[in-house]
C-alpha cells in the first residue's frame, strides 16, 4: 500500500518527522515500510504557466507553437500535445530545469524552430502513467508558482507492506492510528470525526423522508450493514488536482469527480464505497441478495462478463444485478461524466464471502482486497459523511430524502477480553507493569473497563477484528514495547528423547563416496512431463492441478529424467566437460491403490566419459557398465550385508535402458532399482559414448535393520591355489559357475575371494555361441594344512559338477 | 712354500681388482677359497713343511685366507650398493607435476551443505530430527494450522493442488503437528525438507528447502526463541552478526517475528548507498519464527494453559545465498556443473 506522508500529517500531529525513523518505528511494530520515496528532487524551476496562444508549427503537422506566460515573461515553446486550450494553466519546464525522470532541459530547435522550455505531461513530473498530453493544472494555479509546491510534489510516499491480518492498516487513518499509539504524535482524527459526524447529520438527516431509496437485505448474515444515499449534483466538475495528486501517488487512476471521491475516502478511511448512476436502477430499489442457481450475468466494470451463482453476494435492483458486492461495480450503472443522479452505497461486507467472489471470479479490486481483510464494521456512517462533504466541496451537491441504514441487530456489539499479567510474563519471559500494559492498550483503542488491575478487563475497538483472544493481547503489548529489549536466553528443556535415534546416517554416507567417486549432487525439481512419463515406462503419476506448465505436470516417480535433463544441459552448454559424473537424491511419488499416495527416497546416478586420448600416465575410467557396478557395489556394500543380485533386463521393465545393456538390481531377491546404459534414444545429439545410470529405491535400505555384523575367525593356514578353465554356452553366466564352484568347495572355499574370475574369452578356437572362463580358486582349510591330494579330488569333482550341470569342458 | 703362498695373493689380488660383476667374484672365490680352490689345495701341503717353518707358514696362509675373503666380501657388498643405486636411478619420476589419473572428488550440493550445518547447530542444542509426506491435506497445511478457510492469510502461500484434494506441502511445518500428534511434550524437532510454492523467477523457485524448528514443553518462553535464534545466527555467521526481531504475522504463531541479520556485504552501514545484497536497509530477512499458538496447541489436543513453545522456518537456499554470494535462487536447480563444481 502507498502512503502519503502529507496526507498521514492531515490525521495526526508528529512528534517525528524525519520519514526514515517514521519508517523504521512502523517496521519494527510489524508495519513494514518497503520503501520510501521522496519527490523532493525536482527544483524550482518547473513552474504554472498560461498559454497565451497556440499556432501550428511552419514545418511539423503534428507540432505546434504555444506562447505561454509564466506571469513575467513570454516564452515560446514547441509542442507534441493536443489536449490543450488557449487559457489553460500548464506545467512549464523551463531551460536548465531536470525533470523528475532525470531529463534535462535545454534551449534546442525543433523542426527549425527555437524552443524555450517544455510543457510537461504526467511521467515527465513522475506523478502518474498519462504521456499522451501535457498535464494541465487547476486554473486557480498562481502563475510563476513551482509545480512543485502548487501540486504538493515534495511530499514522501511510503510503500507499506501490511500483513493479512491487519486490515485496518489499509488506510491513512489506521497507519495514523498506529503512529499515536508508538508515541510518534497526537491524534487529530478524533477532531476530523467530530466534525464529520456534525456535518453527517447535517448533511444527511436534515434532508425530508421523501425520495428514500426502499433497500432490502436478503442476506443479513453476509451484509450486516447496508447504507445508500441518493443525491443529485447538478454538474461534473473536474476532480481538484491535489486529490488527483493524492489518488495517483497511491496508485489509482483518476475517472471522475464522484467516482474519485468515493476512491479518496477508501484510501483514508479504508472503507469502500460504490457510486450507481440512479437512472439505470430499474425499479428504484435495491436488493442485496445472493446470486441465482441458473446464472446471471454481468459486465463489470472491467469490461469482462461475468458468470454469478448463489456463491456470490450481489448488489441487485428490481431485474438485474448491479454490482458484485464488495468486488467491483457493473460497467453499465456505473457512475458516468453525464451521470446527475448518483446512488452512494457505503456497508459492511462478510470478509469471507467478499473473498470467495473475489477468488472464485479471479477478480480483485481496492475494495475486495479491504473487504476481505475486514473493514471497520462502524466506518460506514463516516465514510458516507466524509464523501458528501468532499463532494459538497467540489461541486454542487443536493441529497435527495435520506441515507438508508439497514443494520442487522447485535452486529456492532464490543467485543470484551480479559488479559492476565502473570500470562504475559510466563509466555514472554518478562514481567509488564499495569500501567504499561493499560497505557500500550489504550492508546491502541482499546477501552478498559472497571477498575480492576490484574486481570484488566478491555473492550477491543471496532477496526481490531484481528483481537479475539487474550494472546491477541498479549502479542500487542510485546509488540509495542518493541522485541528489541527483550532478554535472549535458552529453553531448559533437556535434548529431545529421539535426537540420537532421529539422525540419518544413510544420506551422509551415500552423498560423502559418491563424491568421492567424482560425483556431482544436483537438485532437480519434483515434476515432469507426460513425455518423460511416457520415457520411464510407467502408465501413472500423481497430477498437479494447477501445474507451471505441461513440462511439470505430473509429481516424478524416478529420478532419472532429472538426471538426463541436467546432463543434456552441460552436454549441450558446457562442451568444456570431457565427462559427467552427476547424482541426485530425492523423493519420487506414486498413486496408491489406496490411501495417501506413496513418497519414497530414491537415489540415482548417471556417468559419461567423453571418448577422446588421455596421457598415457592417466586411468582411464570409462564410465561403462561395469565401472558404474563398481560404484554401485561398492556403495551398497557399505550401505548393508545383505544380498545383492543382478539380473539382465530381459523383461524390459526399465525401456529408458539399452534393450541389452541393463541389468535389475536385488536385494535379498526382490527389486531395488537398475542399472544400466541410457537407451540412445535419449541422448543428446552428438553423444556417441555410454551414458549408464543406475536408481535404487532407499526406502528398502532404511527398512533393514542395521546391526553389526560380528567378527569371523579367519584362517592361518596356507592357500593351495588352482587354475580352472572352461568352456560353456554363452548363456552360463560367471555368476552361476562360480556359485557352482563354490558349493563344490564347501567350507574349503569360504572366503569371499576364493573364487575369483580372471579371464572371458570369445573366439577362435572356441566354437561359435560357446565362451571360455577362467576362475583363479583358493582352497584354504580352517584348521590344517591342506594336502595336495585332498585338493586335487575337490578339483576333479569340481569339473564334474560344472559338467553336469552346465555343460561345461575343460579348456585345454 | 711361502713364495707360492706370496705368488697365489698376487693372482688373487689382481684377479680381484678385474673382476666386473658378482658371478666374476664369486668364481674367484671358488677359484681361491673353494673346498677345492687353489689356497684350500696349498693348505693341505702345509703338513709337508717343516715343523719349525710350519707355524710361520701356517699363520701367513691363514691371513691370506682372511684378507682375501674379506676383501672379496667388500667388493660384493660394494658392487651391491652401486647395482641398486643404478636401478633406483632408473627408477626416478623425472616430472612430479604430471597429472594424476584418478578421478578427482565430485561435490556435495550446497543446499545439502547448509542443510547439514543448520542441523549440525540445531542437533548440538538438543533437538531430534524429524520428518513428513511433501504431498499434504489442507488440514495439515493449513487447517491445523489455524489459517481459516477463505482468509487472505492462504495468500500469503500460493499452493500447488494435486489430484485427490491433496497439494504440495507450502512449508514444513504440517510436519509440527504430525509430530505433536504423535507425541506429548517436552519435545524439540527440527524438520529440513522441500516445500512448494507456485512461484518461478528469479528470487522464487517453485520448489524450494526449509528447516522447521519445534520446541514445546511448560515454560518455553519469547526470549528463548530470542535466545535459540541468536544462537544460531552466531553459529551459522560468526560472533559479532548482528540480529533483530521484528513483528509480523503467521497464522499459526503469536507473537511472531520476522528476524534479520546485519548485512554482511555492507556490515549494515547502509548509509553508504548502493548495496545490492540488503538494498540499504542494512538488513537481510533470513526466517520467520513465533510462540506456537494456542489454536495450534488445541488442535493436537495440547492444553495451551499447561503447555507452550516456539517454532522457525529458515528458508536454506535464502542462508545458502547469503553463505556464498549467490544472487540466482535458480542456479542451485539447473545441474550446471560450472556452479556445482565450486562447491567441492
Ligand atoms: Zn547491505
Amino acid at each position: 500500500m502507498k502512503l502519503s506522508f502529507a496526507w498521514l500529517q492531515e490525521l495526526v500531529e508528529l512528534t517525528v518527522v524525519d520519514p526514515e525513523e517514521i519508517a523504521n518505528r512502523l517496521t519494527m511494530a510489524g508495519v513494514e515500510v518497503s520503501g520510501i520515496v521522496c519527490r523532493q528532487d525536482m527544483g524550482d524551476s518547473v513552474v504554472v504557466a498560461s498559454i497565451l496562444e497556440i499556432a501550428p508549427h511552419p514545418n511539423a503537422d503534428r507540432l505546434s507553437l504555444c506562447k505561454v506566460s509564466d506571469g513575467k515573461q513570454i516564452y515560446e515553446i514547441v509542442c507534441g500535445a493536443t489536449n490543450m486550450q488557449v487559457g489553460d494553466r500548464v506545467a512549464f519546464a523551463k531551460i536548465g530545469s531536470r525533470l523528475a525522470n532525470g531529463i534535462k532541459i535545454k534551449k534546442s530547435k525543433i523542426r527549425g524552430v527555437v524552443s524555450e522550455g517544455m510543457l510537461c505531461s504526467e511521467t515527465e513530473l513522475a506523478i502518474g502513467e498519462e504521456s499522451s498530453g501535457i498535464i494541465v493544472l487547476d486554473s486557480a494555479a498562481p502563475l510563476g508558482q513551482p509545480v512543485r509546491d502548487c501540486l504538493a510534489l515534495n511530499d514522501t510516499v511510503f510503500d507499506i507492506d501490511v500483513t493479512p491480518n491487519r486490515g485496518d492498516c489499509l488506510s491513512v487513518l489506521g497507519i495514523a492510528r498506529e503512529l499515536v499509539a508508538l508515541g510518534c504524535g497526537r491524534p487529530k482524527y478524533n477532531d476530523v470525526e467530530a466534525r464529520l459526524r456534525r456535518d453527517y447529520a447535517k448533511v444527511v438527516f436534515a434532508a425530508s423522508t421523501t425520495g428514500e431509496v426502499p433497500v432490502t437485505v436478503k442476506e443479513p448474515q453476509l451484509c450486516p450493514r447496508y447504507m445508500l444515499l441518493r443525491f443529485d449534483i447538478t454538474d461534473m466538475p473536474a476532480t481538484p488536482m491535489w486529490m488527483v495528486q493524492r489518488l495517483v501517488q497511491c496508485g489509482l487512476r483518476p475517472i471522475n469527480l464522484v467516482v474519485d471521491v468515493t476512491n479518496y475516502v477508501l484510501l483514508e478511511l479504508g472503507q469502500p464505497l460504490h457510486a450507481f448512476d440512479f437512472e439505470k436502477v430499474a425499479g428504484g430499489e435495491v436488493v442485496v441478495r445472493r446470486g441465482q442457481k441458473r446464472g446471471e450475468k454481468i459486465t463489470a466494470l472491467d469490461e469482462v462478463e461475468y458468470v454469478l451463482g448463489p456463491e456470490h453476494l450481489l448488489i441487485c435492483d428490481k431485474s438485474k444485478p448491479l454490482c458484485i458486492a464488495g468486488v467491483m461495480g457493473g460497467l453499465d450503472s456505473a457512475v458516468q461524466q453525464t451521470t446527475r443522479k448518483v446512488l452512494l452505497e457505503s456497508a459492511h461486507f462478510d470478509p469471507a464471502t467478499i473473498r470467495h467472489s473475489s477468488r472464485q471470479l479471479g477478480l480483485s479490486s481496492e475494495s475486495s482486497y479491504r473487504f476481505e481483510r475486514r473493514v471497520d464494521p462502524q466506518a460506514p456512517p463516516l465514510a458516507l459523511a466524509r464523501a458528501v462533504s468532499l463532494l459538497a466541496a467540489c461541486a454542487s451537491v443536493e441529497v435527495v430524502g435520506r441515507a438508508v441504514d439497514y443494520h442487522q441487530a447485535g452486529s456492532t456489539k464490543p467485543v470484551s477480553l480479559n488479559l492476565r499479567l502473570g500470562r504475559y510474563e510466563k509466555l514472554i519471559g518478562h514481567k509488564v507493569a499495569a500501567a504499561t500494559a493499560r497505557q500500550i492498550l489504550t492508546s491502541l483503542g482499546f477501552a478498559v473497563v472497571g477498575k480492576h488491575k490484574d486481570p484488566l478487563k478491555l473492550e477491543v475497538p471496532s477496526w481490531r477484528g484481528d483481537v479475539s483472544r487474550e494472546i491477541d493481547l498479549i502479542e500487542e503489548i510485546a509488540r509495542i514495547e518493541g522485541y528489541g529489549d527483550m532478554a535472549a536466553t535458552l529453553p531448559t528443556t533437556p535434548p529431545d528423547d529421539e535426537v540420537e535415534t532421529s539422525r540419518d546416517r544413510l544420506m551422509p554416507q551415500i552423498r560423502s563416496y559418491l563424491s568421492g567417486q567424482g560425483f556431482y549432487e544436483l537438485y532437480g525439481f519434483s515434476f515432469l512431463s507426460a513425455k518423460e512419463l511416457e520415457m520411464l515406462g510407467r502408465k501413472e503419476a500423481m497430477q498437479i492441478l494447477n501445474p507451471l506448465g505441461q513440462d511439470f505436470a505430473l509429481l516424478r516417480p524416478s529420478l532419472v529424467p532429472n538426471l538426463l535433463k541436467a546432463f543434456t544441459h552441460n552436454f549441450n552448454h558446457y562442451r568444456q566437460y570431457r565427462a559427467q559424473r552427476l547424482f541426485e537424491v530425492g523423493r519420487t511419488f506414486a498413486k496408491a491403490a489406496t490411501g495417501s499416495p506413496i513418497e519414497r527416497r530414491c537415489l540415482a546416478a548417471l556417468a559419461w566419459q567423453a571418448n577422446e586420448p588421455a596421457w598415457q600416465g592417466a586411468i582411464k575410467p570409462a564410465a561403462d557398465f561395469f565401472w558404474m557396478k563398481g560404484v554401485l557395489t561398492g556403495l551398497l556394500q557399505q550401505l548393508t550385508h545383505h544380498t545383492i543380485d543382478f539380473v539382465r533386463n530381459d523383461e524390459e521393465l526399465y525401456p529408458f535402458l539399452h534393450p541389452g545393456g541393463g541389468a535389475e538390481i536385488r536385494l535379498d531377491g526382490k527389486p531395488l532399482g537398475c542399472l544400466g546404459r541410457m537407451h540412445p534414444e535419449y541422448l543428446p545429439e552428438g553423444c556417441e559414448e555410454p551414458v549408464t545410470l543406475f536408481e535404487i529405491d532407499l526406502e528398502r535400505l532404511y527398512s533393514l535393520r542395521q546391526q553389526v555384523s560380528r567378527w569371523r575367525p579367519f584362517s592361518r593356514y596356507p592357500v593351495v591355489e588352482r587354475d580352472l578353465a572352461v568352456v560353456v554356452d554363452r548363456q552360463v553366466s560367471a555368476t552361476q559357475l562360480a556359485g557352482e564352484i563354490r558349493k563344490v568347495g564347501g567350507a574349503l572355499l569360504g572366503n569371499g575371494n576364493a573364487v575369483r574370475l580372471v579371464d572371458q574369452y570369445m573366439g577362435k578356437p572356441i566354437p561359435n555361441g560357446k565362451k571360455s572362463l577362467a576362475f583363479r580358486i583358493l582352497y584354504q582349510a580352517a584348521d590344517r594344512t591342506l594336502r595336495d591330494s585332498e585338493v586335487d579330488r575337490l578339483f576333479s569333482r569340481t569339473l564334474k559338477q560344472l559338467e553336469t550341470r552346465f555343460g561345461a569342458t575343460l579348456r585345454s | 712354500m711361502l713364495t707360492k703362498l706370496k705368488k697365489l695373493e698376487a693372482a688373487a689380488q689382481q684377479a680381484l681388482d678385474s673382476c666386473a660383476d658378482a658371478d666374476a667374484l664369486e668364481a674367484l672365490r671358488v677359484q681361491y677359497l673353494g673346498k677345492k680352490g687353489e689356497l684350500t689345495a696349498l693348505l693341505k701341503e702345509l703338513q709337508s713343511v717343516d715343523a719349525d717353518q710350519r707355524p710361520v707358514v701356517g699363520a701367513e696362509a691363514n691371513r691370506i685366507k682372511v684378507e682375501l675373503g674379506e676383501a672379496i666380501r667388500a667388493k660384493t657388498e660394494s658392487m651391491d650398493r652401486q647395482r641398486r643405486q643404478q636401478q633406483l636411478e632408473s627408477d626416478s619420476i623425472e616430472d612430479v607435476t604430471l597429472p594424476s589419473g584418478l578421478i578427482m572428488p565430485g561435490a556435495i550440493h550446497p543446499l545439502t551443505q547448509v542443510t547439514h550445518r543448520i542441523v549440525e547447530i540445531f542437533h548440538g542444542l538438543g533437538y531430534a530430527v524429524a520428518d513428513g509426506p511433501q504431498i499434504e491435506t489442507d488440514y495439515y497445511n493449513f487447517s491445523a494450522l489455524n489459517f481459516p478457510d477463505n482468509h487472505p492469510a492462504r495468500d500469503m502461500q500460493d499452493t500447488f493442488f494435486v489430484e485427490n484434494g491433496l497439494l504440495l506441502r507450502t512449508h514444513t511445518s504440517p510436519v509440527q503437528i504430525h509430530v505433536m500428534e504423535r507425541r506429548r511434550p517436552p519435545l524439540k524437532i527440527i524438520v529440513p525438507g522441500a516445500v512448494y510454492r507456485h512461484d518461478d523467477d528469479i528470487t522464487h523457485s517453485p520448489i524450494f528447502y526449509q528447516v522447521e524448528g519445534l520446541a514445546v514443553d511448560e515454560s518455553i518462553t519469547m526470549a528463548d526463541l530470542k535466545g535459540t535464534l541468536r544462537r544460531f545466527v552466531v553459529e551459522m555467521f560468526g560472533d559479532n552478526t548482528p540480529m533483530r526481531l521484528r513483528p509480523s504475522f503467521f497464522p499459526f504463531t503469536e507473537p511472531s517475528a520476522e528476524v534479520d541479520m546485519g548485512c554482511p556485504n555492507c556490515c549494515g552501514k547502509a548509509k553508504a548507498k548502493g548495496c545490492r545484497l540488503c538494498g540499504d536497509s542494512g538488513w537481510l530477512e533470513i526466517l520467520g519464527a513465533g510462540m506456537v499458538d494456542p489454536a495450534v496447541l488445541e488442535n493436537v489436543d495440547y492444553d495451551p494453559e499447561r503447555y507452550q513453545g516456539f517454532a522457525f522456518g529458515i528458508g536454506v537456499e535464502r542462508i545458502a545465498m547469503i553463505l556464498y554470494g549467490i544472487d540466482d535462487i535458480r542456479l542451485f536447480y539447473d545441474g550446471a556443473l560450472p556452479f556445482l563444481e565450486q562447491f567441492a
